[in-house]
């Protein structure tokens, strides 16, 4: 039988079948680009929060406006504390499950 | 492996989002990929970086992926594309995130002479002939997934693994008992 004179030159440069650290290297690099991938759709998802805020302002104000006041002011702590602690909790455990058309917005 | 599953299983788990899948993707392909790239770069640092490289640019294209079996090529062009890449900015930063192999066992270690040798002689070979040796001669690749991971014609792949071969075996001084 013959044998490849190569060989034995080319099985001295395989890399280790099992290497802990360059697994955790590399899973250490994904979860550093999830991370930056994450803030910059929160990011803008923030912008586009605030410039269809800002679009609807006229109506949200005329909204505002006709509500009797002590409701109005209910209605915006509300919706303010909502997105507040829903916000929190992404942030903190990033495992609210939203349906799948908030997530493809986020 | 069906115990532990097939890549296709773990490709799927992967894309739900599963980390652990990904992370036995690696397991099972980081030597093959490591081995290639050793051998097609010129610096073992510069190899395993970039073999990070290619994980970490698979797990952010792996929707793209057509054929979840055929994960193993894949990865491979990623690399050999990458590798290219790479000689042609040599200026690049030599700045690396190499701090994990200080902590490896026995990193600083050098290399085998065979290794060295084998380092040197394939050094002298054009990129896309080395590439093609790596793959063919070091690798367990067919001629017909060599010429699909490199972009390169079939007749191409042999040849340069045919002139590879002849010229490893004179600079290497070793008897060729194939000829």
């Amino acid at each position: 039988m013959k044998t490849d004179p190569l060989k034995a030159f080319f099985e001295a440069g395989e890399a280790p079948v099992i290497d802990q650290a360059f697994r955790a290297a590399t899973m250490q690099r994904i979860a550093r680009r999830r991370l930056q991938l994450g803030l910059a759709r929160a990011a803008l998802a923030g912008l586009g929060v605030f410039v269809a805020l800002l679009l609807l302002r006229p109506i949200l104000v005329i909204l505002v406006l006709n509500l009797p006041a002590t409701i109005g002011q209910a209605a915006l702590m509300l919706t303010a504390t909502g997105l507040v602690a829903l916000a929190g909790y992404y942030l903190a455990t990033r495992t609210v499950h939203l349906p799948p058309w908030v997530q493809r917005l986020l | 492996m069906s115990g532990q599953g097939t890549d296709a299983t773990l490709v799927a788990a992967a894309r739900a989002g599963s980390d652990n899948a990904f992370a036995r993707l690696v397991d099972r392909h980081q030597q093959a990929v490591r081995s290639f790239l050793r051998r097609v770069c010129r610096h073992e640092a510069d190899a395993d970086d970039l073999a990070q490289e290619t994980f970490l640019a698979a797990w952010t294209s792996l929707r793209t992926l057509d054929k979840p079996e055929r994960v193993r090529s894949w990865l491979f062009g990623i690399a050999w594309r990458r590798a290219q890449g790479m000689a042609r900015s040599m200026s690049r930063s030599r700045r690396r995130e190499t701090d994990w192999q200080e902590e490896r066992p026995g990193h600083d270690q050098p290399g085998t002479e065979l290794n060295i040798a084998m380092q040197q002689a394939l050094a002298q070979l054009p990129p896309d002939q080395r590439a093609a040796v790596a793959l063919c001669l070091a690798g367990d690749w067919s001629h017909a997934d060599a010429a699909q991971i490199l972009e390169i014609p079939l007749g191409t792949v042999k040849s340069h693994v045919l002139r590879g071969r002849a010229r490893l075996v004179e600079i290497l001084g070793v008897r060729d008992d194939e000829n």
